[in-house]
């Protein structure tokens, strides 16, 4: 990139080829107000705020810092009375068009309409107030959101990044000029429209026009604390930042910095640890006696597992953990079981397939011009956000989605073909002509898979969905055998968050004489527990999970977990030393 | 300087149904003579000819095809943009209905010429009744071996007038919403899905295969310096001969509005539609070229009868139900001004609302995203300047600030 040099502010700044006026302002610390922008997803140049004067000759030119491309030479005023006094005016237009009677808006504090207001001395508004006439209805049909249109400044944040970077195109714009609204679909109620509520539109609002229910009012940007993580509800290890306050859990955002996800989050890492998690707790040690559960001592219920773990011969103890662990507490469990001799050990979501020998980039779907998905759904359930990051790119058009699945899948509606798993050849096919096929599978799919690979060889790229979210740490633990609940009397869970167990296991493991569970939540393990190992949440969890690409991602911990609930790790140590 | 018929040549003459009377009437002499040329000497010849565009900015045509033709990309459009939806404007309706084979022609000479396969007529919605003559044109003309250098397609409006406005009109061809995008980049750099892309008005593509066929020099000598060629003008409002005359560059408004369209006692008009400039009838000897007043050549005629406070609210109601939304400036400011305009016809405006009116025209001039919102202040500022008494005399000093 060739360097440019440019005069703002009667100072000599750098700049590359490719900058915006913007982005040479942001790189030099000039500090230009915006309001429409938003770093990472395309400018449209539509709220006017990031006016800077450039001289040519005659009069100077008024134009948008975000959408001027900076050249070499170029002469800037980016502070004059006059650009200031035309901000003022946008503001004020904002400000008188809707309601932004900020002491009832739960935005106050962090918006950035009031921010700006402030910067620019409006105290008061030359036009009388007079919102829209259209109905403006306040939008609560959906189950995380609330959308209030009278808040809204019509900024098309939430527009753009609900269809360029999440691929939803559910949001739009009805109506032109004053009449314009933002609206879901052809304008039905955002709960009963296509939106999958991934959330991303709530996290870029610059006002209170799009709230998260849970959050509203429970605290400003500077009253929060803001802890990076990584999401551990799917192998994406999508990057998060976790919003608590007073060891309090309030919201969960997509880190914009974060490599797999840049940003985005699905409904199962933003909105459902928080609003649909309605398990009781296990938040104490517990010992079943007469049939009950009952309340016991760290001691007690550590020993009672001991006991049990030292006289039962070693062919009979079963180990089965969840993949909601940390790589480290995955190769303790793998490290101890070794040390007994138990063999008998897998991970709950079962045996896990070979995975492809190299990692992958999910950056990679940029580049790519036809996409195979085989077996995977992507629109629910696990690894939505690969699915977003796919869908984005059929915008462009020349980009193609083929869905090989004997199943109808919410992908269904944006490809090009759906064939049926018979119909594997003309996938085949297809990924021959293609210039950059990516093939999506799972291990249900696995028999397909290796015969694409073994015809398309290097000619397309394939991406693995593990079965579960650090599928590739129990992998480097040496976890990848199966756990046979038929051979296992005593059995040890690792279950942290896992719920979703069949009935078939569980009934097993009923039949076991012993169960000993260490587990965040007590269902569905209070059925089949003798003991209760109460341990962390997510959101308590320290350590490295390692993702679908290969890549080895830090969990931080957020809040303290509840007085007698302990780490994993923890425990597990803890009951190595007592059987000793 | 009167009239001239250069563009309208055909008008009345041909049968716009039948290739065979347009051929016979020298049609697609200019198509011939540019495909023995090369794509650039082309280029070259009407950049020489000076013709600059006729669908509001005047933009010279040449150096637009220039920027398509060396843009990078094997991909690129020609657009005709037959939206006209400019207040009072209706001369292409005219060109459309009598010399279809003209426009053709000259579409196929710019494909020719920026190398584009891919040609695109976008046609006004309120139009639509003109879409099996030019769609005949099309046949008729392919069926001659004329097009088989590109496809042209007629793509039918929605009905929003500022899809009129080149990027917008780029956008709706997209099947997006109707949105003005921001410029750079320019279409000829980057304009439909992306690729070099050139938008011409119907009159300027009408030139076209005048010059090819007459050449460079011919068009140099009609016109000033800086202006050449005619302009085709739709006059209505107070005349007693509404309609579309072709004058050469220069002429006079009087003679326009006063000698051939016969209005009588005129109190001020409006060039360019309800976007155009407003001049006073001390000012009607004005030559008409793009350094005076021309915009898209609509001419509204206002006599002593009419006033001017609720001839600019008109124009206001227009902009406020017409701006697209996107940029905030146009969305707002076209609103408040109608509310003010409003005020001052209701006497119930404050002096303050005066000062307002002139703060919020400069900036809706200066900071809106495309033409739309930038003009629309066009005849609040020019009448504040010629009828400034007019304003005062409505404000009601009453009304507290
Ligand atoms: C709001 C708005 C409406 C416009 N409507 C038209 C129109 O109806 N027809 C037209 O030819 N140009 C229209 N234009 C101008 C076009 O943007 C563009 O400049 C023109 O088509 C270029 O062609 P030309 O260079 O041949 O004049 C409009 C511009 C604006 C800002
Ligand atoms: S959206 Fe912003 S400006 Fe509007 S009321 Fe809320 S805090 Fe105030
Ligand atoms: S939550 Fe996601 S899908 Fe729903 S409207 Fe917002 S961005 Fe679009
Ligand atoms: S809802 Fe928020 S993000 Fe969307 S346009 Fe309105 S203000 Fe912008």
């Amino acid at each position: 990139m060739a360097e440019i040099t440019l005069t703002i502010n009667d100072k000599e700044v750098k700049g590359e080829d490719g900058d915006t006026i913007l982005n040479v302002c942001q790189k030099n610390d000039i500090d230009v107000p915006t309001l429409c922008h938003f770093d990472g997803i395309p400018d449209m140049g539509s709220c006017r705020i990031c006016i800077v004067e450039i001289e040519g000759s005659g009069r100077p030119r008024i134009s948008t810092s975000c959408t001027t491309p900076a050249t070499d030479g170029m002469i800037i005023q980016t502070d004059t009375e006059k650009l200031r006094g035309m901000r003022r005016n946008v503001l004020e237009f904002l400000l008188s068009e809707g309601n932004h009677h900020c002491m009832y808006c739960a935005a106050s504090g962090d918006c950035e309409l009031q921010d700006l207001a402030y910067r620019f001395g409006i105290d008061y508004i030359k036009m009388p107030v007079t919102p829209s006439e259209e109905s403006t209805h306040v939008d609560s049909s959906q189950r995380y959101l609330v959308a209030d249109p009278n808040r809204c400044i019509l900024c098309y944040r939430c527009v753009r990044v609900c269809n360029d970077m999440a691929g939803n195109q559910v949001l739009g714009i009805s109506n032109r000029g004053s009449k314009a609204q933002i609206i879901s679909d052809m304008g039905e109620n955002r709960g009963e429209s296509g939106c999958v509520s991934c959330g991303t539109c709530v996290q870029v609002c610059p006002t209170g026009a799009i709230l998260d229910r849970r959050s509203a009012y429970m605290g400003r940007k500077t009253e929060v604390d803001t802890t990076k993580s990584t999401c551990l509800f799917c192998s994406v290890g999508c990057g998060n930042e976790i919003i608590s306050r007073d060891n309090y859990l309030i919201r969960i955002e997509g880190d914009w910095d974060a490599e797999p996800n840049k940003g985005l989050l699905c409904v199962l890492g933003r909105f459902s640890p928080l609003y649909d998690e309605c398990r009781a707790r296990a938040n104490k040690p517990m010992i079943r006696k007469d049939d009950q559960l009952q309340k016991a001592t760290w001691n007690e219920a550590l020993n009672a597992v001991a006991e049990k773990l030292k006289f039962t011969d070693k062919d009979k103890i079963g180990g089965l953990v969840s993949t909601h662990a940390t790589t480290e507490t995955l190769k303790l469990f793998a490290k101890y079981s070794d040390d007994m001799g138990a063999k008998n050990v897998g991970c709950i979501e079962g045996p896990i397939s070979d995975p492809p020998e190299k990692g992958f980039d999910l950056s990679d779907l940029n580049d790519a011009d036809l996409y195979v998905v085989v077996g995977e759904d992507l629109s629910e359930g696990l690894h939505q956000v690969v699915g977003f990051l796919i869908k984005r790119n059929l915008i462009e058009r020349d980009k193609r989605l083929v869905i090989v699945n004997d199943e109808e899948t919410g992908l269904i509606e944006f490809a090009d073909k759906h064939l049926k798993i018979s119909e594997l050849d003309k996938a085949i096919e297809l990924c021959k002509d293609a210039e950059n096929p990516i093939v999506v599978y799972n291990d249900e799919a696995i028999n397909q898979v290796d015969k694409m690979r073994e015809e398309l060889a290097d000619n397309a790229k394939f991406f693995w969905m593990p079965p579960g979210i650090n599928s590739r740490g129990a992998l480097a633990a040496g976890l990848d055998g199966e756990f046979d609940p038929d051979k296992a009397s005593c059995v040890y869970v690792m279950a942290c968050e896992a719920g979703d167990i069949s009935e078939e296991l569980l009934s097993k493991l009923k039949k076991a004489d012993f169960v000993a569970v260490q587990t965040s939540y007590m269902e569905p393990w209070d059925e089949v527990a003798d003991v209760i190992l109460p341990t962390t949440i997510w959101a308590e969890r320290e350590g490295t999970v390692i993702n679908m690409e290969g890549q080895e991602l830090k969990v931080n911990k957020a809040v303290d977990p509840p007085k007698e609930v302990k780490a994993e790790a923890d425990i597990l140590n803890a009951l190595a030393e007592k059987i000793g | 300087m009167p009239e001239k018929r250069v563009v309208l040549k055909n008008c009345g003459v041909i049968d716009p149904k039948d290739i065979e009377s347009f051929i016979s009437n020298g049609g697609f002499a200019g198509l011939k003579k540019a495909m023995d040329m090369t794509p650039s000497e082309v280029i070259q010849e009407i950049k020489d000819s000076n013709l600059r565009g006729r669908g509001g900015a005047g933009f010279p045509t040449g150096l637009k095809w220039d920027f398509a033709s060396k843009a990078k990309g094997d991909e690129k459009y020609v657009i005709c943009n037959a939206d006209e939806g400019e207040v009072g404007t209706f001369k292409d309706r005219v060109i459309l209905e009598e010399d279809p084979f003209s426009l053709i022609e000259a579409v196929a000479i710019a494909s020719y010429a920026i190398g584009a396969k891919e040609a695109f007529i976008y046609l006004r919605a309120e139009y639509h009744y003109l879409l099996e003559n030019l769609q005949n044109a099309i046949d008729q003309t392919k069926d001659k071996g004329f097009l088989d250098h590109v496809n042209i397609i007629i793509y039918e409006g929605a009905g929003a007038y500022v899809c009129g406005e080149e990027t917008a009109l780029i956008e709706s061809i997209e099947g997006k919403r109707g949105d003005s995008r921001p410029r750079p980049p320019f279409p000829p750099s980057e304009g439909l899905w992306g690729k070099p892309t050139i938008v011409n008005n119907v009159e300027t593509l009408m030139n076209i295969p005048r010059i090819m066929a007459e050449g460079k020099e011919w068009f140099n000598s009609i016109g000033t310096e800086s202006s050449k060629g005619t302009k085709v003008l739709s006059v209505s409002g107070d005349v007693n001969k509404p309609g579309v005359y072709e004058m050469v560059m220069g002429s006079s408004l009087k003679e326009l509005v006063e000698d051939l369209a016969g209005a009588e006692n005129v109190k001020m008009v409006q060039v360019g539609g309800a976007s155009g400039r407003i001049v006073p009838f001390e000012n009607i000897d004005t030559p008409l070229t793009f350094e005076t007043v021309l915009g898209a050549g609509g001419v509204l005629v206002f006599n002593n009868t009419r006033d001017v406070i609720e001839m600019v609210k008109k124009n206001a109601e227009f902009f406020e139900e017409e701006s697209c939304g996107k940029c905030f400036p146009c969305r707002e400011g076209t609103k408040r001004m109608l509310e003010i305009l409003e005020r001052l016809t209701e006497g119930t405006a404050s002096r303050i609302d005066l000062e307002f009116l002139e703060d919020l025209s400069e900036t809706m001039a200066l900071t809106s995203l495309c033409g739309l919102g930038q003009a629309a202040p066009n005849s609040v500022v020019d009448t504040m300047e010629f009828y400034r008494e007019e304003y005062e005399s409505r404000v009601n000093d009453k009304v507290k600030v």
